[in-house]
């Protein structure tokens, strides 16, 4: 779809939709609200609707950050005890790779 | 992927291991109609679902399939990636991402996403679906495959009684569009108006805003192309044998624009410049506000599956001669069909043009081409 051709209650609408459906563990939703958003947002003169979009989009933009935080700390915590040799890092291994002669 | 390859046996049963060309060419071929009568079955079942408007069977089976390609093909392709590049991230991070892309994707192409990440997904599944044939079809049974569907494209869409012509029709007489999974666009949002088109193809000219582009007035035409259409679900018990395979129907529209009024009759022309009827919009828009078409060229997902399969199996061989010669050959098959939607303004097929001199510059080049260079390079007359 192309937001452009949207009335602005459509758009507070839509990315209000994305922000709680990216509450639901899915940053990549957040992601995304913040791409399509962002012009909308911070590129435009301002009014009453677009300062709604500003907060989702900032909501959405600290969200993702969140999410990128946390689960890059959590794989360098994997891939540090996996190099380890541990034997719970074998069980939460997605794919066990063979490599090559 | 072993259940892959089982179903890919119930679907192309002769395999039989033999030297003979001659029963090599038979068991292909016996293999490529089977393939043609699966595929036939489930456009006439689509049709007939259509025709007595089940539309949430055919939502939901749009949707199954959608959630097949999107979860678990990825994964098994993201396993496969990973695998050949010795990349291993925990389960953890990875069914986490593969979540988020799955959803992210049934959102984009069911509901509302950006048009570019909706263009992103489709192409990526088309592409995956396209590997699965390339990877689990016998050898020469894809190229009889590919042969074949560009026959039935070509049947169905052009005879009287063909199945697919009979569903463009009927989604141009009820004005709605053919289901949005199906179809890949590649302009911009713009406002249904099929219904002024299709009734007055030559008078379906929206009167020009007065702030809009001044030399741009606008016709739309939808001329539709679809193709073939099956489903593709396997079975959840293992025991059940039973699978569809789906591919999506093929349709391409073309939205022309004429030059204004007051240059007199213009030509006619496929651009994307994003006007906006606000005025004269019949009753009809209203119903069709929150139903945003897309502007622009419209090609269907099999199209791109077939394209795919062409190409990938033509690559398969390490050759680039006959990549860049299929490439191209595809290439200048849908720019011909394109010309030829814009002349004869009705439904074409998108596949036979594209398939047939894709299939012989495949075979040129394998056979006449790529000899003739080897021979001459290995030989320093040339290269």
């Amino acid at each position: 779809m192309d937001i452009s051709k949207l009335t602005d209650v459509k758009k507070v609408d839509l990315c209000k939709k994305y922000f709680l459906i990216g509450a639901c563990f899915l940053p990549l939703v957040w992601v995304v609200n913040t791409f399509w958003f962002f012009s909308d947002a911070f590129c435009k003169p301002i009014n009453c609707h677009r300062r709604q979009i500003r907060k989702y989009v900032i909501g959405s933009i600290i969200g993702s950050v969140f999410w990128v935080i946390l689960l890059s700390s959590w794989e360098i915590f994997f891939q540090y005890y996996r190099a380890q040799g541990l034997v719970w890092t074998d069980y939460l291994t997605f794919v066990f790779p063979s490599g090559r002669v | 992927m072993h259940f892959n390859v089982a179903y890919m046996v119930l679907y192309t049963p002769f395999v039989k291991e033999t030297d003979s060309i001659v029963e090599k060419g038979l068991m292909s071929l016996g293999n490529a109609l089977i393939m043609l009568l699966v595929v036939v079955f489930m456009t006439v079942l689509l049709i007939v679902f259509y025709k007595y408007k089940f539309y949430r069977v055919i939502h939901g089976w749009l949707i199954v399939s959608s959630c097949l390609l999107l979860f678990l093909f990825t994964t098994i392709y993201v396993q496969e990636v990973m695998k050949s590049f010795d990349i291993s991230p925990s389960a953890v991070l990875v069914l986490f991402g593969l979540a988020n892309y799955g959803v992210v994707g049934m959102m984009c192409i069911h509901w509302k996403g950006p048009l570019l990440l909706q263009q992103f997904y489709l192409i990526t599944m088309s592409a995956l679906m396209a590997l699965v044939f390339i990877k689990y079809l016998p050898e020469w049974t894809v190229w009889f495959v590919l042969f074949v569907i560009s026959v039935w494209d070509l049947v169905a869409v052009l005879t009287p009684k063909g199945p697919l012509r009979y569903l463009v029709e009927t989604a141009q007489e009820r004005n709605e569009p053919i289901f949005p999974a199906l179809i890949y666009s590649s302009g911009v949002i713009y406002p249904y108006v099929l219904v002024t088109a299709v009734e007055n193809p030559g008078e379906s000219r929206e009167p020009r805003e007065p702030r809009e582009q001044p030399t741009d007035t606008e016709g739309k035409f939808q001329l539709a192309v679809p193709s073939t259409s099956t489903g593709f679900a396997p079975a959840p018990d293992t025991g059940a044998k039973r699978a569809k395979v789906k591919r999506v129907a093929q349709k391409v529209q073309i939205e022309t624009q004429s030059t204004s009024q007051g240059e007199g009759s213009g030509g006619v022309r496929v651009e994307r410049v994003p006007t906006r009827p606000v005025q004269q919009e019949p009753p009809m828009q209203q119903h069709h506000d929150d139903f945003q078409e897309e502007r622009g060229v419209k090609l269907g997902l099999g199209d791109f599956i077939f394209y795919s399969v062409l190409l990938g199996k033509a690559s398969s061989y390490f050759d680039w001669n006959t990549t860049i010669a299929c490439y191209v050959a595809i290439l200048i098959g849908l720019c011909f069909t394109l010309v030829l939607l814009a002349v004869f303004k009705r439904a074409l097929p998108a596949l036979p043009i594209s398939i047939f001199s894709g299939l012989i510059f495949y075979f040129c080049t394998r056979w006449i081409i790529t000899p003739f260079v080897t021979h001459v390079s290995q030989n320093c007359l040339l290269y």
